[in-house]
């Protein structure tokens, strides 16, 4: 399970992989919660031309993103935070929603316990992201506390 | 010498053994023979099957008839085994079999370049049973098994005006995992095929590349929600996701085609083989025996890609997903005036007023939906205007604020469009009619390939945009006998978006083509192009009007000077009637440089749509041009196939 999802990261595009080599710091840490307009012009180029400019590849970058570094949760749930982090976010403070759907999937938690989940950050939301400029791995870090301490999602933490 | 004699004398014996001799080495080459090695064997039963004509085949290389043959459409001698292979069926079905049973056992062995190929031949030819070498595709197992794809979804995203190449829409399919991955589609992956454009290439370099096969085409694959942020979040386009039911050998067929063609270059033309159509190529290969790209060879716009689908029944529903904008506008339409005006003030920044405000509305709903609202608003604005620091830590406010009330989805559900796209009209149209002017009657035949303009049926249609693209008119005059091209219109493509305290978009339009224009000395064909830009606003639910600076250029020998450049403005107002569409318009150019002249028209149209492939409309217009007086009157039936 663990070796498919870390698979997984190193197909999912390179965006993230390059993001993260970038940084020079491994991944879960790239983004920093509000951060809204990184990565905006390039995206704004590619989509006025609907092209793809060549970083986009179709499957296996070589090499790693650094990402093997211990991490709570899963790396594909952390690369997924690390680009959505502002819909996660959102969807904590709802209680609902699609991003929010997709990190419990992704860091595999069960579809019954998932629901449990999303009261929980919704109702820990400002322990999880304790201020505008939290990074990703501040929240995963916080997440995973929060996690601990809950009986039905103390299994999931670590 | 006796010896001599003696051989002599046995010389017929010598003879007789060298025939014998000779009979059996020839017997022992047609021995040889007669016992082919596995790989000829292959070829041979092939060959016996006529393999290299089968449909199937011809799909896996992309063959395309080209007399006196075939052509794939691959660009890359990578996509072939035999050196001929672009052209020939038969050579590339015999190298292919040939490269399968060379030794080696590594990534890149031919077994393992043309998974989809193999799989196929295998079954016919039963290869395994033929002595194929077992060869180990560690790279291709590892990336099958971390895409585990289960179903693929066809993925169309609504047209786009401001991007030429997307101008028509796009398509792509998405991949996902499990039922429960299913659920949760943005951690899928999207396979997409789009040209791989230079970066330095400007836009008028980027169109004419794109339409004419300057760029190579390539797939990627990349997570889905990458693509929900480039279409939803930065494009505002709404996607359409249309499940395909393609059963899971199907989509392991789709998904070793899909590596077969992950590096091969297919160069990209704009019309033609474009996203959707290579999109319909991926399918054809994973559903054995459907026909997609046939119907495609002259123009693949993506909205009629996805009809085809459909119509071939390997759709079975569509999923709306609205761009942002598209759900925030819904949402504020859900609010009162006072809560919208609260919006607006809380999502810019703290603001003292508004916050005491809000602590007065007590509907913990209202006030979970001004919150969220505003939060949206503020990451639109982010997105699309550079917002300050200061609203971005207004973003983490609102959320914060927004945690302390009640979890849970505070909207009605999503409204969705009456019609999905494929329901739409087609987008060629031929329009036969007649009509009048200053009492000549004219008969008038008109004829569009693609795409949509404001007054065709809206239906899986967006309001107020218009893509005509190559519109040919021709009029026939009986007074005096003459037929004329009226116009050819290259390209006339009209955005009318509305405007609002949130939203603030241009409204513009550009044309140009060849048309039969009024002079001072007469009339005359020559170029035209021309440009506006303006505003729009919707007042109700049925009514949208517009104001347009435009400026056009006509050139002409027959003007002073060879042209007539001139500015002027133009006002209008579009009508969404029940049952037909119709637009009023005033417009006034004065034309200063080359030939002058002042240019006034009033014009009112309406179309009525008769089911989803025919309309009716006719047009009303004055003019006074070029020292003119001119009333014309035309009605045409339209059909959209």
């Amino acid at each position: 399970m663990k070796k498919t999802i870390l698979a997984m990261t190193i197909l999912a595009g390179s965006s993230t992989a390059f993001a993260a080599n970038d940084n020079g710091s491994g991944c879960g840490v790239g983004a920093m919660i509000f951060e809204g307009q990184s990565g905006v012009a390039p995206h704004v180029l590619a989509a006025t031309t609907n092209g793809t400019f060549g970083n986009q590849t179709f499957g296996m970058t070589s090499g790693t993103l650094g990402c093997e570094v211990d991490q709570p949760i899963s790396v594909a749930a952390a690369d997924f935070l690390d680009n959505n982090m502002d819909k996660v976010a959102r969807d904590m403070a709802t209680g609902t929603g699609e991003a929010l759907d997709t990190l419990a999937n992704l860091m595999g938690i069960s579809a019954e316990d998932s629901s449990h989940f999303k009261t929980v950050s919704h109702a820990q939301f400002a322990t999880i992201f304790s201020s505008d400029s939290v990074h990703s791995s501040d929240v995963i870090s916080a997440l995973n506390q929060v996690m601990k301490q809950d009986e039905m999602l103390a299994k999931y933490a670590s | 010498m006796s010896d001599l004699s003696q051989m002599t004398n046995n010389l017929p014996i010598y003879h007789a053994a060298l025939a014998v001799l000779l009979a059996m080495l020839l017997s022992f080459g047609t021995v040889i023979a007669a016992t082919p090695t596995p790989a000829e064997s292959a070829v041979a039963r092939a060959g016996q099957q006529k393999l290299s004509q089968d449909d199937y085949w011809l799909k896996l290389v992309h063959y395309k008839k080209k007399h006196p043959g075939y052509q794939s459409q691959a660009d890359d001698t990578e996509f072939f085994n035999a050196l001929n292979g672009k052209t020939s069926p038969e050579a590339e079905l015999t190298a292919t079999l040939q490269a399968f049973y060379q030794p080696g056992d590594s990534d890149d062995h031919p077994q393992c370049r043309f998974p989809a190929r193999l799989y196929w031949l295998d079954r016919k030819l039963d290869l395994t049973a033929l002595g194929l070498p077992a060869v180990h595709c560690n790279t291709l197992s590892k990336w099958r098994q971390t895409l585990s794809a289960e179903h693929a979804t066809l993925v169309f995203p609504a047209a786009y005006l401001n991007s030429p190449s997307s101008m028509f829409g796009h398509t792509l399919l998405r991949l996902t995992p499990s039922d429960y991955r299913k659920s949760t589609p943005l951690a899928a992956y999207a396979l997409n095929y789009a040209a791989n454009a230079d970066e330095n290439d400007g836009g008028l370099a980027y169109s004419f590349k794109g339409l004419f096969g300057g760029y190579p085409g390539l797939f990627s694959i990349v997570p889905y929600y990458e693509k929900i942020k480039q279409y939803s979040d930065i494009e505002s386009r709404d996607i359409w996701e249309y499940d395909l039911n393609l059963d899971q050998a199907e989509i392991d067929q789709l998904m070793r085609h899909a590596w077969e063609v992950r590096h091969i270059n297919f160069d990209y033309y704009f019309l033609t083989e474009n996203c959707s159509y290579h999109v319909l190529s991926l399918l054809e290969v994973a559903r054995q025996g459907s026909q997609l790209t046939g119907d495609f060879s002259v123009k693949a716009i993506p909205s009629d890609t996805v009809r085809a689908v459909v119509d071939a029944g390997m759709a079975d529903r569509a999923v709306y997903r609205p761009a942002t904008t598209t759900l925030i506008r819904q949402h504020l339409d859900s609010l009162d005036p006072s809560a919208k005006e609260l919006v607006e003030h809380l999502s810019t920044d703290t603001d003292p007023a508004s916050e005491k405000r809000l602590g007065t509305v007590d509907n913990k709903v209202t006030r979970s939906r001004i919150l969220e609202l505003a939060y949206d608003y503020n990451r639109y604005q982010l997105l699309h205007r550079n917002g300050s620091a200061t609203s971005a830590s207004q973003s983490y406010r609102l959320l914060a604020e927004r945690s302390r009330l009640p979890a849970g989805n505070v909207w009605p559900p999503v409204q969705q469009p009456a019609y999905q796209p494929e329901q739409g009209h087609r987008t060629t149209r031929l329009a036969v009619g007649g009509g009048s002017r200053n009492g000549d009657s004219f008969l008038s035949l008109r004829f569009r390939p693609a795409y949509h303009d404001i007054l065709d049926p809206l239906a899986g249609y967006s309001r107020g945009s218009q893509i005509n693209f190559l519109d040919f008119r021709a009029r026939y005059t009986p007074t005096d006998n003459s037929l004329q091209l009226d116009r050819f219109t290259i390209i006339d493509i009209l955005s009318l978006s509305p405007r609002d305290n949130f939203f603030k978009p241009v409204s513009w339009g550009i044309d140009t083509g060849i048309e039969r224009m009024m002079t001072n000395s007469g009339r005359a064909t020559g170029i035209q192009v021309g440009g506006s830009s303006g505003l729009s606003y919707r007042m109700g639910d049925q009514h949208l009007f517009y104001l347009l600076l435009r400026g056009r250029l006509k050139v002409a020998k027959a003007f002073q000077d060879n042209y007539s450049l001139g500015g002027g403005l133009s006002t209008g107002s579009l009508f969404f009637f029940k049952h037909s569409t119709a637009e009023l318009s005033l417009t006034g150019v004065r034309f200063a440089a080359g030939e002058s002249d002042t240019t006034l028209a009033a014009r009112w149209r309406q179309s009525f749509p008769i089911g989803a492939q025919r309309a009716f409309r006719y047009r009303l217009e004055h003019r006074h041009e070029r020292g003119n007086r001119i009333n014309e009157f035309e009605a045409m039936l339209n059909w959209y196939f």
